[in-house]
């Protein structure tokens, strides 16, 4: 009974209500023109799995990245030191670096 | 794990990333780039030019043009006369190259098209100017003249303030060139434009002209120029004074310039230009390309290398080089070097080296490299304990002596000495002793604001905890350097043996240990004792002498000098062949004019050097002959110093000498004009010559008296009785006499 008076309400309701989509659905199920046929394909939904993608961009940004900018190791020991210094010492000019190495030299020979 | 989504979202998702990587490419990254490149190449780091090149050959145009600027046309601007590593000249030697890397430097290969764009596309600012002059330069260099002066016109033609300079810039090139007229065509329509905001432009077209007047023999219409720009150049500082009273004192540098041009003009009134040229070349043939070249004049050489200073080149590719129309007088030649061109290499270059540059003359003056001497031993820090030290060396062709100097570290940097003079061989064995009795310098410390000896320098090389150093310099036989030991080490093959040594064949002593505490008064009491225990301690005797010497000197007291005396005498005894005690003690003696002691140590300090004496020495024999009235001896003596010591520096004296012993004025003054005295004053030395000429001119009223007058006022002098000297109270006498009294 209970359910009757349900399914009269409903009636009565939808009474105003007509389906009038019957072509779209019948061009989304069984497209004929190209322009269905794309906008099927541009709804399409795709299952991804996130792993090996969220890996593989990953390797493609660090190639273009690396190829783009030197690698930390070419700017290494000359970028980071400060200009060289000449040192006077003995009369002579030099590299201070040229100088502290000769001087550890003769020492490490006077040592060994 | 999976994710749905619908490919819309997927391509969108795509898009986004497209235009993010695109923003990264062309907007993020060269940024970058371009940041990174400056900054390896600003750090000089190895790799940093093919990055800047690559950054701006990327960059978007205007960004090009700053990059261009920034960094080719302006930055550590090697190109330009101003910023090479090293300057040389005469008995100077300075670098300026502090950290500046080879990796910074362009070459004109990598430059070349970079400026022209600048030139033809950039804007009219001071670095298009600074671009073409380099440009220049570069052609120039080349032997490509008619580029050079192209380029200059091309940047002129494009406007814009620098348009004058730019033409001013050409004028000089005209003038290099040897096409006067065009370059005076140039500054005559420079001459006709407004007045620049610019305080020295003006001055410097004025100098142009005068060089060029000169050049054609119109030094009278040079000097003219010359006072016409300096009036106007006063006039006009005067009115910006006026309008902006609080700049405070003004004087553009151009000021000075003129001036100085008009002194030099005055000298030469009757003169026309030289020529001076030659070639830079190594000692085994290979040119030097692109040093700079300075010709420099008297009044120039005792400051470092400034703009102003008109005679300056490059070399060209050859090594030539070549000065037109340089006014007459005295100049010293300097070269700007790139260190990888003076590594291992040294100009032997003399400190009173003079090109007396006469009216109308074409001088050649070469200049060749030569490589350093390699030292042998003692090196590398080596630890002496014998009672004789060995210094050897690497023989130099063509020497004829060798001058063995040897350096002390002091707290404020280093000084050096000269051991022996006059070695024959490539080594010279002495005994260290003699090492210790070398005469050193001594420097001075601030105690509590005041003024004290540290004592510890004193100690000379007879401190066996010090690391001493050593160079050595070749001789030709007729005195001229050839090349020397010391000089820039810059690389693997040229850094060579280090010359140290350490002297440790004597312990030191309690005195001396009381030196290095810096307690000198006690010191000196322990050596007096040590002195008295064993009277042959000679390293004792030896630092008693040295404290009263360094004390007398301090304090400017005769009395604490005689001190020293007694123990110098002591010394001599034990080493009677010292050659710095038997001068000290002939200066001792001529002082307190007790000539027959002063004559015998003189005699005794010539027979140590086998006859040899240095001009310096010399002169004050010569002083002391002078002071006795014996003038014909103390005229031989002051001659033969003059030709020893080129600085004339007791030219004054000789003068004198010549002057009582009734020479005319005009010899005198000829002989004046002989031996110009060359000297370390802003100022300038005396000019002996003009003031003996106005002696000349001043004794015309009464020739006979006035020789009377002059002769007792030398006299006085002699006497050393300088205000009865001065009493004579003729103007030009009493110039003649201060002058006079100056020499030392």
């Amino acid at each position: 009974m209970e359910r009757e008076s349900m399914n009269k309400k409903l009636r009565e309701e939808l009474d105003g209500l007509r389906f009038g989509g019957q072509e779209d659905v019948l061009r989304r199920t069984h497209p004929r023109s190209w322009r269905d046929r794309l906008r099927g394909l541009w709804n399409k939904e795709l299952e991804i799995p996130v792993v090996p993608l969220g890996l593989s961009f990953a390797v493609i940004l660090a190639v273009v990245a690396a190829s783009q900018l030197r690698s930390p190791e070419d700017d290494g020991d000359a970028a980071s030191g400060d200009p060289r210094q000449l040192i006077e010492v003995g009369g002579n000019t030099y590299w201070k670096d040229d100088y502290e190495r000769a001087v550890a030299s003769i020492e490490s020979d006077g040592q060994g | 794990m999976k994710v749905t989504v619908k490919v819309k979202h997927l391509v969108l998702a795509a898009l986004l990333l497209g235009t993010a990587l695109s923003v990264l490419q062309f907007v993020v990254i060269p940024k970058l780039q371009v940041r990174a490149a400056v900054k390896d190449y600003v750090a000089g780091a190895p790799g940093g030019k093919k990055a800047m090149l690559t950054a701006i050959d990327r960059a978007a145009p205007t960004q090009r043009l700053e990059l261009i600027r920034e960094y080719m046309v302006s930055y550590v601007d090697a190109t330009s006369l101003r910023s090479f590593d090293v300057y040389v000249g005469p008995g100077s030697t300075y670098a300026f190259g502090q950290g500046h890397e080879e990796s910074r430097v362009w070459s004109w290969e990598e430059k070349l098209p970079y400026l022209l764009e600048y030139v033809s596309e950039g804007p009219a600012d001071s670095s298009r100017y600074s671009a073409a002059t380099q440009l220049a330069e570069y052609y120039m260099s080349e032997g490509l003249s008619a580029e050079a002066l192209a380029v200059l016109e091309k940047a002129e033609e494009r406007g814009g303030n620098w348009r004058t300079k730019l033409a001013l810039e050409r004028a000089k090139l005209y003038a290099r060139l040897g096409d006067s007229g065009e370059a005076m065509r140039l500054v005559e329509r420079l001459e006709a434009e407004p007045p620049s905001v610019n305080l020295d432009f003006s001055g410097e077209v004025a100098q142009l002209k005068a060089q060029l007047l000169v050049g054609e023999g119109k030094a009278d219409a040079a000097l003219q120029a010359v006072d016409r720009e300096l009036k106007a150049l006063e006039e006009r500082i005067a009115e910006e004074k006026k309008k902006f009273p609080e700049m405070g004192e003004l004087t553009p540098a151009k000021l000075e310039e003129l001036r100085l041009l008009r002194r030099q003009l005055e000298k030469a009134l009757d003169g026309t230009g030289a020529t001076v040229s030659g070639t830079v070349k190594r000692s085994d043939g290979q040119p030097l390309a692109r040093v700079g070249v300075f010709l420099r004049r008297e009044s120039d050489v005792y400051h470092s290398i400034a703009d102003g200073e008109p005679y300056q080149i490059f070399t060209d590719a050859q090594g030539r080089y070549e000065f037109n129309n340089v006014v007459p007088g005295s100049y010293q030649l300097y070269l700007g070097l790139p260190f990888e061109q003076i590594d291992g290499w040294t100009w032997p270059t003399m400190k009173d080296d003079w090109i007396k540059v006469g009216s109308g003359d074409a001088l050649t003056e070469n200049v060749t490299m030569r490589p350093l001497i390699d030292i042998q031993e003692p090196v590398n820090g080596a630890e002496l304990t014998g009672s004789t030290v060995k210094f050897s060396w690497e023989p130099v062709e063509g020497a004829s002596t060798y001058t063995l100097y040897g350096t002390i570290p002091i707290e404020s940097g280093t000084s050096s000495m000269a051991i022996r003079e006059g070695v024959a061989q490539s080594e010279i064995e002495l005994f260290a002793e003699d090492l210790y009795e070398t005469e050193t310098s001594y420097s001075f410390r601030d105690v509590d604001g005041k003024h004290e000896l540290d004592s510890a320098s004193l100690l000379g090389f007879s401190n066996p905890e010090l690391r001493y150093s050593w160079y050595v310099e070749a001789y030709d036989k007729d005195g001229r350097l050839i090349t020397r030991s010391n000089g820039y080490r810059l690389n693997e093959d040229t850094i060579g043996a280090l010359p140290f040594f350490y002297l440790k064949e004597r312990a030191a002593t309690a005195a001396d240990r009381l030196m290095l505490d810096g307690r000198l008064d006690e010191a000196l009491a322990e050596y007096k004792r040590a002195h008295e225990a064993d009277p042959l301690d000679r390293h004792s005797l030896n630092m008693i002498a040295r404290i009263y010497s360094a004390k007398a000197s301090l304090a400017r007291s005769d009395e604490l000098r005689a001190q020293a005396i007694p123990y110098l005498e002591a010394l001599l005894r034990l080493a009677p062949g010292n050659r710095n005690v038997l001068f000290n003690l002939f200066d001792h003696y001529d002082k307190r004019n007790e000539w027959i002691k002063a004559e015998a140590y003189y005699e005794r300090y010539l027979a140590a050097g086998g006859g040899e004496t240095d001009g310096y020495t010399q002169s004050l024999y010569a002083t002391f002959l002078m002071k006795q009235r014996r003038m014909d001896e103390a005229i031989v003596q002051f001659r033969e110093a003059l030709e020893r010591d080129r600085s004339h520096r007791f030219v004054g004296r000789y003068l004198a000498a010549e002057l009582y012993a009734g020479a005319s004025f005009g010899k005198v003054a000829e002989l004046a004009a002989a031996y110009p005295e060359r000297g370390p004053y802003e100022s300038g030395p005396p000019d002996w010559r003009k003031l003996v000429e106005t002696l000349s001119a001043e004794s015309e009223e009464n020739p006979d008296d006035y020789r009377e007058l002059l002769k007792r006022a030398l006299e006085a002098s002699f006497d050393g009785d300088w205000q009865t000297a001065d009493a004579a109270g003729k103007p030009a006498l009493r110039a003649f006499i201060a002058a006079l009294r100056k020499v030392d």
